[in-house]
């Protein structure tokens, strides 16, 4: 793989990093809830390369960022709400009983009796 | 049941692979039929604008999987593009909450699983025609 030219793109959306689809927003938010470099490459899937990039316009522009934010954040959690009133609303409706829905139903009630209340297993990290 | 394929998003190849390790783990991969395919796989280049990834979604019938990305709503951004393309018969994009989380919670992968699974069996009666489901 050849050198890639790395950088951050101002965009509508706010600024992103290149050759991504990650906003500089969520680095921040990452970055400030006290992730180390190597923890945001993981979760968001970036390059150390780009997310050095990121921290360094983090630096550079962190006032008007944070000033983006609270205007952000509370959009985002009220489209969250929106959709999950939506998709209660959807859970409502009445699905026919299929051989297959019926596999499902028991296999995820056998989950819930070996593993616990919600189905999942019991450790956690 | 036809094959189902989840597209994973290209911030979340990682988690996308936890939540099916977690599906096979609890047995619906079977049972399913579904697939995971990246970006690479079905031929996207990175960094391909929303509405572009979303169009070619609902033309392959593909469910796109993906990060709960903090972003101002551009024109170009996802949220625009489902709101105002959305139709009746639109599948929806599946959105993790906290990516961080599925990572690092193996509880909290395990309710996204259990959800795709959900949301994947209902889909026809329940989801078409809905913009975004949240995974957990």
């Amino acid at each position: 793989m050849g050198y890639r030219n790395y950088h951050i793109l101002e965009t509508e959306q706010g600024p992103m990093i290149s050759h991504s689809r990650v906003s500089v927003y969520d680095v921040m938010l990452a970055h400030d809830e006290g992730d180390d470099l190597f923890t945001i490459c993981v979760v968001y899937g970036l390059t150390p390369v780009q997310t050095q990039i990121a921290l360094e316009y983090i630096e550079q522009h962190r006032e008007q960022l944070a000033q983006d934010l609270k205007e952000i954040l509370p959009k985002k959690a009220e489209r969250e709400r929106y959709y999950r009133a939506i998709a209660a609303e959807r859970e409502k409706i009445p699905v026919k009983m299929t051989p297959q829905r019926a596999a499902f139903y028991a296999l995820l009630e056998k989950n819930r009796l070996l593993r616990g209340d919600n189905g999942e297993t019991g450790d956690s990290e | 049941m036809a094959k189902r394929v989840i597209l994973s998003d290209e911030n979340c190849d990682g988690h996308a692979e936890a939540i099916f390790h977690a599906l096979e783990r609890l047995g619906f991969d079977a049972l399913l039929k579904l697939e995971l395919k990246t970006f690479e796989q079905v031929g996207l280049k990175q960094a391909t604008a929303d509405e572009q990834v979303w169009r070619f979604c609902q033309e392959n019938y593909y469910l796109l999987l993906t990060g709960n990305r903090t972003a101002k709503a551009g024109t170009d951004s996802l949220e625009l593009t489902i709101r105002h393309l959305v139709t009746a018969i639109s599948l929806p994009v599946l959105t993790i909450g906290d990516l961080k989380r599925v990572l690092r919670d193996r509880k909290y992968c395990e309710r996204c699983a259990v959800r795709l699974a959900e949301i994947v069996i209902d889909l026809e009666e329940r989801h078409l025609g809905v913009a975004r489901l949240y995974l957990s």
